[in-house]
């Protein structure tokens, strides 16, 4: 989840509006559906025990993938170290994506052409700002780790079934998502019946309901749909809906987002989803517990709530007039030229006689402890602990004060100044810290992706 | 060795000057340096133009508007320590022998606000790492960590200098203020506060070197203009990109520059009488004491509290107020300490004049990483 929320009340009442309840989970000016998609599958592949050299595919599944056209796929692959033969597809144009995404996977597997897959769903909704949608448009990502062969889940079933209908949707050079049209037309010609019919698919005369993730474009339909779900055997389990009511629509994260945690129990979880007038239902048979999944409720609480204002500016919907003081992104950051893979894979250069590990590879032709000029080129391990820090309380435009800054001598021996990740209120010198990714910046339509540090708190598991 | 003579200084005062450009401001100094040398058009051999943000050909416009033109004219460039290097070139080309007499001007006129450097690579600039206070407040956190200093102390660094700036009608800061008042200016970075922090601005100076008898009364000699850059690995001090290497077991580059100067100049710290040292921010100045050998580290909150550095203390630093008084136009800054102080071997330095002393000091360091220290003496 990204780590701010927002009250839907504090939304209404900036427009006038009778206040609505519940909180969104909004992504700061450093998050968006990319960097939900790394945090959420370097869980799930930690969680699987497996290591980024096992894994030959990744299917991500996404609205808004950071380039409308571009690198979003190989972004995202390179921050996993994943293999450059790997495999596998960005799904997007409807948030119906993180069904395909699933299901490609699924085929893959099924085809053989891979052995070890990431799954992963994310997205940031974009409502236009002002409009009802604002109040049901939340951000998270979910991820899962897929293999051939016998496993702790399998995906059982799936039915799809489709008319063209004009729900959600966005055109070409729009920045914000439209809402649908004619909200009752799409509950009754659309929404009910389309989910209603797939998710009767998938279940069996005289079964029982049992559990369902199931979308929620507006915070009403689900409670519509569900009821219809229930069998001659007994009522469906919406598992989704306490956690919907703290993050709003989650779009195309939202199906596997609300099932992860459902993993956890052996049993069926039938997962729907839709999107421009596509509709599916995936259902996976949980035998034990997939690792990684007791942990997702842990994982969806908490969170610091913000003012509106606050995420408005987060999405440069609020900018301030009259900047004084311009200190401009240089023209020409990795991801235009060199260096974008050790930038993005948080790469260290290792000298191969003395072991010296020197960052930013590319400015260190030369070993500075013995002069050699042998390297190995090395992902930094991610923890470690403070060096030094400061946390700037004046910052030139474009940044934004506080602004921390950190040096961290790395666990594995590396040494390395990033950027806080937050507020940076908890840095002491010594204290643990964890490296993780966030978008800096935008530049020129390019989200310039890099590594942040936070503070790690002692109950928490970090992945390294 | 060639003894090499300072025949003459000129300064324009620092600060902000509106549409008046570097190049009138250099052409001010150096007039005033030239008059005092007695040198015109033929009288000297080549000139030196020290300047970061000058652009191209900047001596050559200064020596341009003054009519001198015709010998070389090279500009350099070392960050903060452009001006140390400068006066390093003209006195080595000196003592070699190439030259008798020699220009050198520093120039700047800064952008304002917040430094932003080139020096990084892109994405570093972009993940908002290249803002100048910040590096000095990384710096100044681990210091106050490791020797028992507090953000008093450095309020006191800012509360001397600017006693001191109070009598040098060349400074940008010209009143002196109070610990309370450092310490209530804006937080920057901390532990750095607005008021610790000396200003970008503008400004030139000159000084004019003659290879010379250093015998005659008032002639104050240039024992020593030293150069140095950091050691691969120096993590902390001004040396970027960082690396894996520990920073407290590697020399620094003042302490470096400094090495060399005393060596060369035959000289000790203990000889030195007073010092114009780099006080980007007040935590640089304390730094920099323990660096150039001024005291041992963790001895400067006491010679702070005991008024050692102050006009009328053991050895003064920064009688001219420092750049906490001045601000620091790169170009000209290590020119204008060198004017400073061989007004102070003169005894011309008036309500600020540090009295008898023989043996001077002046020290930057910034960007590079460049440290300079130039060592004069009557």
């Amino acid at each position: 989840m990204p780590e701010w929320r927002v009250s839907v009340a504090d939304v209404d009442a900036a427009w006038g509006r009778s206040p609505g309840r519940g909180t969104l989970a909004v992504c700061r000016a450093d998050e968006d559906p990319l960097t939900l998609a790394w945090t959420a599958a370097d869980r799930a592949l930690a969680a699987s025990g497996l290591s980024a050299e096992t894994v030959d595919g990744l299917w991500w599944g996404c609205t808004r993938p950071p380039f409308a056209e571009g690198p979003s796929w190989t972004t995202l692959a390179a921050t996993l170290h994943l293999g450059a033969g790997t495999d596998g597809a960005l799904l997007a144009g409807s948030t119906h994506a993180g069904s395909d995404a699933l299901l490609a996977a699924v085929d893959a597997l099924a085809s053989g052409r891979v052995d070890t897959a990431i799954v992963v769903v994310s997205d940031a909704l974009l409502p236009a700002t002002g409009t009802g949608h604002e109040t049901s448009a939340g951000a998270g990502a979910a991820a899962v780790v897929l293999r051939r062969g016998d496993g702790p889940a399998r995906v059982v079933r799936a039915a799809h079934l489709w008319e063209p209908r004009l729900d959600r949707y966005r055109g070409d050079r729009e920045a914000e998502t439209r809402e649908t049209y004619d909200g009752r037309l799409f509950r009754e010609q659309a929404y009910l019946p389309l989910l209603g019919a797939v998710g009767a698919a998938l279940v069996g005369e005289g079964e029982p309901a049992g559990r369902w993730s199931v979308p929620d474009p507006d915070g009403r339909l689900a409670r519509a749909l569900t009821k219809r779900l229930g069998t001659s055997a007994g009522a469906a389990e919406d598992v989704g809906s306490a956690d919907r009511a703290r993050l709003g629509d989650l779009g195309s994260a939202a199906g596997l987002v609300a099932a992860a945690g459902a993993l956890a129990t052996p049993g069926s979880v039938h997962i729907l989803s839709q999107g421009g007038g596509r509709a599916s239902g995936i259902t996976v048979v949980v035998d034990r517990t997939v690792p990684g999944a007791d942990r997702v409720a842990a994982h969806l609480s908490g969170g610091e709530q913000v003012p509106y204002t606050r995420v408005l500016r987060a999405r440069g919907v609020l900018t301030p007039t009259g900047e004084s003081v311009e200190m401009a992104v240089p023209p020409g950051s990795a991801m235009f030229g060199r260096g974008a893979a050790e930038m993005l894979g948080l790469l260290a250069a290792r000298c191969v006689d003395c072991g010296t590990l020197h960052t930013p590879p590319d400015v260190h032709p030369t070993c500075i402890s013995c002069g050699s000029t042998k390297f190995d080129l090395v992902p930094l391990g991610r923890t470690g602990t403070v060096q030094t820090f400061v946390v700037n309380r004046t910052m030139p435009s474009p940044f934004e004060a506080p602004l921390p800054l950190v040096v961290v001598d790395l666990d594995d021996g590396g040494r390395i100044m990033l950027q806080g990740g937050d507020d940076g209120a908890a840095l002491e010198v010594g204290s643990p810290v964890e490296i993780v990714l966030r978008r800096y910046t935008v530049e020129r339509g390019v989200p310039v992706y890099g590594w942040k540090v936070l503070t790690r708190r002692p109950e928490q598991e970090v992945a390294s | 060795m060639t003894d090499v003579v300072v025949a003459g200084v000129g300064i324009h005062p620092f600060g902000r000057h509106g549409d008046t450009t570097a190049t009138a401001m250099g052409a001010a100094a150096l007039r005033d340096a030239t008059a005092e040398a007695g040198v015109s058009r033929g009288g000297f051999q080549a000139a030196f133009c020290a300047t970061a943000y000058g652009g191209v050909a900047a001596g050559h416009r200064v020596l341009g508007s003054l009519g001198l033109t015709g010998v070389p004219i090279v500009d350099v460039e070392a960050g903060c320590a452009s001006g140390g290097a400068a006066l390093a070139l003209a006195a080595g080309a000196i003592r070699a022998g190439q030259y008798d007499t020699v220009l050198v001007v520093g120039i700047e006129k800064m952008p304002r606000g917040i430094i932003r450097s080139s020096f990084f690579p892109p994405w570093m600039e972009a993940g908002g790492l290249a803002a100048t206070p910040a590096y000095f407040a990384l710096r100044a956190q681990r210091l106050l960590r490791e020797q028992d200093l507090t953000v008093e102390d450095l309020a006191a660094v800012v509360v001397k200098n600017r006693a001191h700036g109070v009598h040098n009608p060349d400074a940008m800061f010209t009143t002196s203020v109070t610990a309370e008042q450092v310490l209530a200016s804006r937080v920057v970075s901390p532990p750095l506060h607005l008021w610790m922090l000396c200003s970008p601005n503008e400004g030139a100076a000159a000084v004019v070197l003659r290879r010379g008898d250093t015998s005659a009364p008032g002639a104050v000699r240039l024992d020593a203009a030293a150069l140095r850059s950091h050691l691969p690995g120096s993590v902390l001090d001004e040396s970027t990109p960082l690396s894996g290497i520990e920073d407290g077991t590697i020399t620094p580059p003042s302490a470096l520059a400094a090495a060399d100067a005393y060596e060369a100049a035959g000289l000790g710290p203990e000889d030195v009488d007073v010092v114009e040292c780099q006080d980007t921010d007040a935590a640089r100045e304390l730094i920099s004491w323990a660096e150039l050998g001024l005291c041992a580290p963790g001895d400067q909150a006491r010679l702070l509290a005991d008024g050692d550095a102050s006009i009328g203390g053991t050895r003064p630093v920064n009688p001219s107020g420092g750049l906490l008084s001045k601000g620091e136009p790169l170009g000209a800054s290590a020119l204008g300490q060198v004017v400073e102080l061989v007004r102070q071997l003169r005894g011309h330095a008036g309500p600020r004049q540090v009295e008898g002393a023989r043996v001077a000091l002046a020290h930057t360091v910034g960007r590079g990483a460049n440290a300079s220290v130039v060592l004069l003496s009557t």
